[in-house]
């Protein structure tokens, strides 16, 4: 069985996070030497204690991506100066997640919508290329582009 | 003061920052270039702008706010007390995250690349905020020159950022003092320099009346929350009152718009100006320098059939859009002063465009090339209008 301790090979290595049930609707996932607090599946509401699984998983892809950024860029010779990414996801049918009878369609992500800030002294060639290498060494940007719709857009910021 | 002829035609302050002055500035913030290395090039950039609009015969000029990253964040560096802080660091800090995101996504800008002066320590001006522009501006041309400053109400707003301003000042009402102070100093000196307009900012004012029911809205300057909107409305006439005392020997403006962050129109403020009139009507100012090009702002009867407006306040007419590519024609600029007429006599009508051509350095919101046409489309139809005043039609 694999492990991700130290010496484990590439190859082999499983990302792992233990998630337990706190109360209510909340849970706590361990990861390494790392915990966070999961607040619901999807929230409608305008606050909530903590994020939801949805928001994870919109701010995960974008953290995979602002990564990539930073490993990508230096190797274009790009040097970028801030980063910010927006998304935004929509439901299929956020009615069949409710359990509504009689309601069409499915709860998952249909499609997840990213605006990707740069400012940069890089010309927007440049960028393109910077990104297209992102994507293509994302791995959530890869798994999610199999089962969702992935609508992103750059926008160089002087 | 310089004598203006009927129908003078004027801009809002900003004009659009060309690469090399964006790149310049970049530099300057970073700490790559020094103060005196901007100005240099600052100073070729005012040049363009003033003839330009001396090529379109505008008769009150401004210096397009070259030298500023935007229309009141430029004070920070003239203050003691006082931080940028990006939206990014200010997400960190206000508890109304949730809405902090509305308003970056209404915006479609990251938090990083909008900044919030914000009170840090007591607020003290360092050195002038706007008569340095203005001695330059006066050294380039002979026209008369209008000076922009941002009001107290938009300072007192923008930088009371109650998580972290309330450490320094007691209230909002605290701060405000501190502000009112440096404008009236600021004022005086301009006076004494012999600037012919001093036109202050306060695009805030259409937030309070125009954004019912929300403590927050997407414009930039009013990112703190505010109170009730009365309340908010008098202070904000107590404040602009007080900076505008001793101020007989010049012209005074005040500025008010529905923003001007975005050529797409549905983000921008929409009303009349009719719940403002109680409020306008007994500021101590000359001429309400206002938006009248869309419809969003409005019918002019709106303000006009106040006697008190009519009586008490010259009118900056707003005839062109600044944000659209299409010129307006000369025509209907004329049509449009011909019914602000039928309220005010022609020595108390001004023409200018709705607001500036580029309020945000980062984010202007039109061409110079389009920007010039639009200011000789108001001087031809200033020019009509002179010529019927002259020789009124049989």
């Amino acid at each position: 069985m694999a492990s991700n301790g130290p010496g484990t090979s590439q190859e082999e290595f499983k990302w792992k996070a233990r998630v337990s049930w706190v109360t209510g609707e909340r849970s706590v996932a361990y990861s390494r030497n790392n915990s966070f607090l999961i607040e619901k599946q999807a929230s409608f509401k305008e606050k909530d204690p903590h994020p939801s699984a949805i928001e994870y998983l919109l701010g995960a892809l974008g953290g995979d991506i602002a990564a990539g950024f930073q490993t990508v860029a230096p190797r274009f010779g790009v040097s970028i100066e801030a980063l910010e990414i927006s998304l935004s996801g929509q439901l299929n049918n956020s009615l069949t997640m409710l359990g509504v009878i009689g309601e069409a369609g499915h709860p998952g992500l249909e499609t997840i919508e990213g605006r990707i800030f740069i400012s940069t002294e890089a010309t927007e060639e440049k960028i393109e290329k910077v990104w297209q290498s992102v994507q293509d060494r994302s791995p959530l940007f890869n798994t999610l582009k199999r089962a969702v719709k992935l609508d992103f857009s750059l926008v160089i910021v002087l | 003061m310089k004598e203006l002829p009927l129908f003078p035609v004027t801009t809002v302050g900003s004009w659009p920052r060309s690469s090399t002055l964006l790149r310049a500035q970049r530099q300057k913030q970073r700490g790559q270039i020094s103060r005196a290395e901007f100005d240099k090039i600052a100073d070729t950039e005012v040049r363009e702008v003033l003839r330009r609009q001396e090529n379109a015969e505008v008769d009150l000029v401004t210096d397009g706010e070259q030298r500023r990253d935007n229309f009141y964040s430029f004070v920070t560096e003239k203050l003691s007390g006082v931080q940028l802080m990006t939206l990014a660091e200010m997400l960190e800090v206000v508890e109304d995250k949730a809405g902090f995101e509305r308003i970056l996504e209404t915006l479609d800008v990251p938090a990083f690349a909008i900044s919030n002066p914000t009170c840090v320590g007591p607020v003290k001006r360092l050195s002038p905020l706007t008569l340095d522009e203005y001695l330059y501006t006066r050294s380039q041309t002979d026209r008369p020159i209008k000076v922009t400053l941002p009001g107290p109400y938009l300072l007192t707003r923008a930088m009371w950022v109650k998580e972290v301003a309330q450490k320094v000042y007691p209230s909002k009402e605290a701060l405000g003092e501190d502000v009112v102070n440096i404008l009236q100093t600021e004022i005086q000196e301009l006076i004494q320099a012999g600037a012919d307009f001093i036109q202050l900012d306060e695009p805030v004012l259409t937030e309070l009346v125009f954004t019912s029911g929300q403590t927050r809205t997407f414009m930039c300057a009013a990112l703190s929350a505010r109170a009730d909107p009365t309340e908010e409305l008098e202070f904000a006439v107590s404040l602009i009152n007080r900076v505008m005392e001793n101020t007989e020997n010049v012209r005074t403006g005040l500025h008010i718009c529905r923003g001007n962050w975005s050529q797409k129109e549905s983000t921008l403020l929409s009303g009349s100006y009719f719940p403002l009139v109680p409020y306008l009507s007994r500021l101590k100012v000359q001429q309400l320098v206002l938006e009248y090009a869309t419809p969003r702002a409005g019918e002019l009867a709106a303000l006009l059939d106040s006697p008190e407006i009519r009586a008490g306040k010259e009118l900056g007419l707003g005839v062109v859009n600044p944000r659209t590519p299409q010129v307006e024609p000369s025509e209907a600029i004329v049509e449009r002063v011909r019914e602000a007429l039928q309220y005010l006599p022609a020595g108390k009508v001004f023409l200018n465009p709705d607001c500036g051509f580029g309020t945000f350095s980062n984010r202007p919101i039109n061409s110079g090339e389009v920007a010039s046409a639009k200011l000789k489309a108001m001087v031809e139809a200033a020019t009509v209008l002179r010529q019927e005043i002259a020789a009124p039609a049989q």
